[in-house]
């Protein structure tokens, strides 16, 4: 058995020897026939070995191979009007002069390669155009991509020297695919003429619409696997509005490939100019890319305008014949950025109030993760990360405020969609509403009377995603307002529900704020003395209007919604020296985000006095429905308790247009009502005087000429005379200004005829003086009478 | 003087809440480096803050009080104040006051001529000035058939433009009025106030005229109307509220030309259902002491605007230079109604007469039967604005007369025609110039007067003697004001003939506090016969002032009489500057 094996394995090596003598006498035979007979040998190529679509021409080929040696040959090679035409990958390259002089051996002592000289030139433009239906190249990560060329690199320097090398192409058109922008290359590479004559000098500028690149590198491959770099030159970039300027190093100790890039970068757009001076540097092996960025920012856009010694890293996982690994990269930033919002002159009352030193910056902070496989590579049916990022500024605390803000933002890919998911964690805390107040009013801002005297806290927080909606999209910011003063009080508690939209197209605000406890004094105003205007008014227009663009659609849009509502019935009490206790208000109303109100603001009961007259307001309520004038309508109910009637007025209409209905217990008419709301008497207990007041009451209530606050005066106020006129729709009303006197004078002084200055003696008493014409119309006389009048 | 402390009693606390135009505001927290500031009671407060309340309004702070003046400033017109703040100081520097260059009214061509609203241009530009124009427009268009307008009113800071966007709706006619509270009246009773028929045109101010004397009348308490648009008519809803019908007034009192004095008024305003009236009024002075018993039975039959007047009057008059008891019984026919925008009022009656003259010219316990009659016609305009005496006309015709053997000794007719017109040259609101003016003619049919004064006898050729209401006395503030009041007055005899023409001149509403100066020229030929006049021509020309005050038209005049063709009787007048001064009197 063991003999028969080993004949057989003897016969089988000295068939294969065989085979091999016959493989290479054959392989001989043909590279002599091809040396020797070489446009016979690549007719033959081309017509049997070459792709169909290849065709190579050239006008004149020379081939001198010199034999030192079986091991050791030397050649010379000449190819002159040489011209490679191809369909797929699309390639015509005409190129004037191919020279090759080169030694070769091999095996002993070893096997290199010298090449005394290399000539490339081609003055006319070579054109490439990728081939989009080439099946894809197998995938590799970014270091085996740059390994790759390096060990190439490699491979050539321990097999190969170059004496001299001169490359120059002066017009490269590459296009990656037909329809693609051209990509022209002018580049040349030589070797022996520069400064280092172990350097290979590459010189190669770029242009395409709209930029242009230029390279100077001299290469050196000797250095490769030491520190030294062996690439150090300049790249310029020029186009879209951006200016660099770079100095590149290239190096590889051991495994590791080391770039740095560094040098000014300037982009110009508009009124923008931004200027950076960034040194990134990179370090990369086979299982990791490590990226370092040290800039400073100037002339940014925003408030922020300068960045200074602003820090970052990037630390990028690599897994071989992979472009991108599964693992996240980590990154950070830090750096510090200017209080922009406080401003030179902001600063001294700030710190005046705050009793501190507020600093020129803070230091803000970005880190987190990102999954360039999800982001740049293939995409996907399901959801993945893409960066999870989280930003902290640090903290400022005071005696005025506290400053604590932090945000994460998660953002995911689902096929070519991306979610933005952020969340905050920031805290504000305001210590001092009156230290504020103090500040805001050395900017000019107003913090208006009554508010301006009260003192307490403002918290706002902001923790997010809300838990329990489970909706990580949306983020609640709190607030707790605490404000008191001596008779004034604010309690609110508001909540802002922010829901940012995955496609950041838009942002809900929804602002829900109840009012638990607010009791503030309002302005002590005569009512007689007048109305003062309290807004400018909106007929007189001060500048010419804009004629409005064209509405375009915002490219992000807040849709804000705002509830606001009473914890209880008359949580907000208004104080006044006429209302007794106070005016009560209870509020439930919310804004939906095209601007609609909806819901009710009441008056709780309580009571006006003024001038001895008392008014219970028993009711008082304004229902806003989707009213876009703001005309909403009211309805309530007022009573004023005469002697011997209890006279309601119900109200009813709209806010600017009020009805009042008349009613009475016991059961009065309504001119009736008028009289004894005005004097509490029916009209045939009036004097005539009186009873023409009241007439001209009533016709000014039909006519709607009197609003809410002419029926609160009305109401509340012993209103002596009334004249209206129904053609202006004017009218005027006399009060009882001191005691028992009272004085009519007209609104209007040209129709003012007459003045007449009334005295209630007693009921039927009235002292009148009086100027008026005469009977006759002769004269017109002063008179002061005395008079008694009883209608019956 | 007894009324002057109840005046300021009264006016004191109203003026109290204005104050004087300010350099300085809020204890000097507030200084207006250019122009000053006045504020109102209620403006202090928001403004500069209140000690009246809590702690709230104490103070307030000064970003707030720059924002209110900012709109006080805006009120007047003052649209770009500077505001520099120094810490708890706040200086101020109101700016150039805006003034109004031009007004523009878009959608009511051929209605409304904005060329002919005055004292708009060169006003301040500010929110009141919007409001007059935005009055101006609506009452223009109310008053032309207009029942529903909408005027809106905006103006330009950049160019100082006003513009009134109108929409004028359509030209309406009355389609009709219904009535709510008449308790039981006629509806037809109110006919006789009507300024305004279904199917006139619509005119607001005709429709207030209505409302304004069924209100003069006594007879409502309340009267207004509401409308109602519709296409191209409009309702008219008349409220009205009528009140008991009978009322009593009692007073005592006293005033410039009497004192004291005590009246008692009784009225029935509503005696039947088309509101017959009857008026009793007792009046007791140391100058005159009367009863008048007046009525208006509105029971004809085949009219409900023509009513039977009888009346009763019996009094004692004592001035310096007579002292007359009179009585007279007496019934009217009358009619008042509205025809063509003119309001007629027309009566006449016999009426017994009983005057015994204790002092002075004048018959003595003579009974006669005199007709009176009298017919007054008044252009609406003129009635609507009375007060203001811009435009319009009317004219009156007065008789009087008594038959020899019909109660009386001898035969007299007396008849007067007076006419006045007022024309507001441009018709500009408000007027610019108003032109005035009057005739008067008077004659009274005796030859008495002219008699006496050349036969010393104070009785005609009948033997009777003329009373004093049928001579004609001249001078004075209401017709020749170059002379005194009834200064001409022919020796105490007074005249039978008399031609009056009178002219005014009026410029209105250009100077301060609404004084209106005006030039007057006034001419007259009395005569002392019948019928006839003298060759003597009286003439006055001078100048005056009238004052619209809130108290009433006062009014003040410089006029020098002349005295052309004169004869010995006209020497006795002196030819002098005579001054007046007159409350409530018009031209």
């Amino acid at each position: 058995m063991g003999m028969w094996v080993q004949r057989l394995v003897v016969r089988v090596m000295l068939s294969l020897l065989g085979l091999l003598l016959v493989f290479v006498v054959a392989a001989g035979a043909v590279i002599y026939w091809a040396a020797v007979h070489p446009a016979d040998a690549w007719r033959f190529a081309h017509n049997h070995l070459l792709p169909k679509d290849l065709n190579v021409e050239w006008r004149e080929i020379g081939w001198q191979p010199k034999k030192i040696s079986w091991r050791h040959w030397e050649m010379a090679w000449t190819v002159k009007g040489l011209r490679v035409e191809k369909g797929s990958p699309k390639v015509a390259a005409p190129i004037d002069e191919v020279s090759l002089v080169f030694s070769f051996r091999v095996f002993a002592p070893d096997t290199h390669i010298d090449f005394a000289n290399v000539v490339v030139h081609a003055d006319d433009s070579i054109v490439y155009e990728g081939d989009p239906n080439a099946p894809p190249s197998p995938e590799q990560s970014p270091f085996q991509q740059v390994d790759g060329l390096v060990h190439y690199l490699t491979l050539g320097n321990s097999y190969a020297s170059m004496k001299a090398l001169d490359v120059r192409i002066k017009d490269l058109i590459y296009k990656s695919t037909p329809a693609s922008a051209p990509l022209r290359l002018n580049v040349a590479i030589s070797k022996g003429d520069g400064d280092v004559k172990e350097a290979y000098v590459i010189t190669a500028s770029a242009a395409a619409p709209g930029w242009t690149a230029n390279v100077r590198a001299p290469l050196v491959p000797a250095r490769l696997g030491s520190a030294e770099p062996f690439l150090t030159g300049k790249a310029a970039f020029n186009g879209y509005g951006t200016k660099l300027d770079l100095s590149v190093t290239l190096a590889k100790p051991g495994d590791v490939l080391q770039a740095t890039f560094e040098g000014p970068v300037a982009y110009v757009s508009g009124q923008t100019k931004m200027h950076a001076l960034p040194k990134l540097t990179v370090k990369m092996s086979e299982s990791q890319a490590e990226l370092a960025l040290n800039t400073s920012l100037s002339g940014l856009p925003g408030p922020v305008v300068n960045l200074a010694n602003v820090e970052s890293r990037l630390s990028v996982p690599l897994q071989n014949n992979r472009m991108w690994a599964d693992q996240p990269s980590t990154f950070s930033l830090n750096g510090p950025v200017g209080l922009f919002f406080v401003s030179k002159n902001m600063r001294p009352p700030l710190e005046s109030s705050c009793a501190c030193r507020i600093p020129e910056t803070v230091q803000v902070r970005l880190s987190g993760q990102a999954w360039l496989n999800t982001w740049l590579g293939p995409t996907t049916t399901y959801k993945r990360p893409v960066v999870k990022a989280r930003l902290v500024i640090d903290s400022i605390r005071n005696r005025l405020f506290a400053v604590n803000l932090a945000a994460n933002v998660e953002i995911t890919k689902e096929k070519d969609a991306y979610a933005v998911l952020p969340t905050l964690d920031s805290d504000v805390h305001l210590y001092s509403f009156k230290g504020l107040r103090k500040f805001l009013d050395s900017q000019n801002i107003i913090v208006p009377a009554p508010l301006d005297k009260l003192e307490g806290t403002v918290d706002v927080e902001a923790r997010s995603p809300v838990p329990q909606e489970q909706n990580a999209r949306q983020t609640l910011v709190t607030s707790v307002t605490k404000l008191a003063s001596d008779h004034q009080k604010v309690n609110l508690n508001a909540d802002f529900r922010l829901k940012l939209d995955p496609s950041l197209k838009s942002l809900d605000v929804i602002v829900k704020l109840l009012i638990d406890d607010l009791q503030l004094e309002l302005p002590p105003l005569d009512p007689i003395a007048g109305m003062p205007k309290i807004a400018r008014d909106e007929r007189i227009q001060l500048r010419k209007p804009v004629p409005a663009p064209a509405k375009k659609e915002p490219a992000f849009k807040v849709n804000l919604w705002f509830e606001a509502k009473t914890a209880h019935a008359g949580a907000i009490r208004f104080l006044s020296q006429y209302a007794k206790p106070n005016v009560p208000l209870t509020v439930n109303a919310s804004r939906a985000a095209d601007g609609d109100m909806v819901g009710t603001v009441q008056l709780e009961p309580f009571e006006i006095r003024y001038l001895r007259r008392s008014v219970h307001v028993e009711q008082v309520r304004m229902v806003m429905e989707n009213n876009e004038t703001g005309n909403f309508p009211i309805d309530g109910r007022l009573r004023v308790d005469q002697t011997q009637y209890r006279i309601f007025i119900e109200i009813s209409g709209t806010m600017r247009s009020p009805s009042m209905r008349l009613t009475s217990e016991p059961y009065l008419p309504r001119s009736e009502i008028i009289s004894v709301l005005l004097y509490d008497r029916t009209s045939d207990q009036l004097v005539s005087g009186d009873a023409e007041t009241a007439g001209s009451m009533e016709a000014a209530m039909a006519d709607r000429a009197i609003g809410l606050f002419g029926l609160w005066a009305l109401a509340s106020t012993p209103i002596k005379s009334f004249s209206y006129n129904p053609v202006t729709k004017v009218y005027s009303a006399t009060v009882q200004v001191t005691g028992d006197v009272t004085a009519g004078i007209g609104t209007n002084w040209e129709e003012a005829a007459s003045l007449e200055l009334r005295k209630r003696v007693s009921k039927r008493w009235v002292l009148t003086a009086s100027w008026s014409p005469s009977e006759t119309n002769q004269s017109q006389v002063g008179k002061l009478v005395l008079q008694w009048e009883k209608r019956f | 003087m007894r009324l002057r402390p109840i005046l300021l009693a009264s006016i004191l606390p109203l003026l109290a809440s204005c104050s004087s135009a300010k350099k300085s505001l809020c204890d000097n927290r507030i200084t207006f480096q250019e122009g000053e500031l006045a504020l109102t009671k209620n403006e202090q407060v928001l403004i500069c803050g209140s000690d009246k309340g809590l702690e709230g309004w104490r103070e307030v702070p000064l970003p707030q009080a720059e924002y209110q003046i900012k709109v006080k400033l805006a009120d007047q017109g003052y649209l770009h104040p500077r505001f520099e703040r120094n810490q708890e100081h706040l200086d101020v520097w109101r700016g150039p006051r805006e003034k109004i260059s031009k007004l523009t009214v878009n959608g009511a061509d051929g209605l409304l001529f904005p060329d002919k609203l005055r004292q708009l241009r060169g006003q301040p530009l500010e929110p009141a000035q919007l409001d007059r124009v935005k009055k101006w427009a609506d009452t223009e268009l109310r008053t032309d058939g207009y029942g529903c307008p909408t005027v809106d009113v905006r103006a330009q800071a950049w160019d100082q433009q006003v513009i009134a966007d109108v929409t004028p709706g359509a030209r309406m006619r009355v389609a009709g009025i219904d009535y709510k509270g008449l308790g039981g009246l006629d509806t037809e009773t109110l006919a006789r106030y009507q300024a305004i028929e279904p199917g006139d045109w619509h005119n607001a101010r005709e429709m207030q005229l209505t409302a304004s004397r069924m209100l003069s009348d006594g007879l409502f308490q309340t009267a207004y109307f509401t409308t109602n648009c519709r296409g191209d008519l409009i309702d008219y809803h008349l409220v009205a509220g009528i009140g008991k019908p009978r009322i009593f007034r009692f007073g005592v009192g006293a005033s410039t030309e009497e004192f004291p004095f005590t009246r008692i008024w009784f009225k029935n305003a509503r005696l039947d259902d088309r509101a017959s009236s009857f008026t009793v009024t007792a009046y007791a002075s140391p100058k005159a002491q009367n009863l008048d018993v007046s009525s208006e039975f509105y029971r004809v039959p085949w009219s409900r605007r023509t009513y039977f007047g009888p009346r009763f009057f019996v009094g004692r008059e004592k001035e310096r230079s007579y002292e007359v008891n009179r009585a007279r019984l007496g019934i009217d026919l009358g009619r008042n109604f509205d025809l063509s925008h003119m309001r007629f009022q027309g009566r006449i009656g016999p009426t017994l007469n009983y005057v015994d003259t204790v002092i002075g010219y004048g018959p003595r316990h003579q009974k006669y039967v005199s007709w009176d009659g009298s017919l007054m016609v008044m252009s609406h305009e003129y009635e609507i604005g009375m007060r203001d005496q811009f435009e319009g006309w009317t004219a009156s015709f007065d008789y009087r007369g008594q038959r020899k053997g019909a109660g009386s000794s001898i035969n007299v007719d007396r008849y007067e025609l007076t006419a006045k017109h007022l024309w507001n040259l441009g018709a500009y609101t408000p007027p610019l110039f108003v032109l005035a003016s009057r005739v008067q003619a008077i004659g009274v049919n005796t030859s008495q007067i002219a008699s006496a004064r050349e036969n010393g006898s104070w009785l005609d050729s009948n033997g009777g003697i003329v009373p004093v209401d049928y001579r004609v006395f001249f001078g004075g503030d209401q017709n020749l004001r170059g002379f005194s009041r009834q200064g001409l007055d022919n020796g105490g005899l007074g005249y039978t003939t008399a031609v009056y023409l009178g002219f005014e001149l009026r410029l209105v509403e250009e100077l301060p506090y609404h004084l209106e100066p005006f030039l007057l020229f006034d001419s007259a030929r009395l005569g002392d016969r019948r019928l006839t006049l003298d060759s003597a021509v009286f003439t006055s020309e001078g100048l005056g002032v009238r004052w619209a005050s809130p108290f009433g038209t006062l009014r003040g005049s410089a006029a020098r009489g002349h005295i052309f063709h004169g004869n010995k009787q006209t020497d006795r007048y002196a030819q002098e500057w005579v001054y007046f001064f007159s409350f409530g009197q018009e031209f």
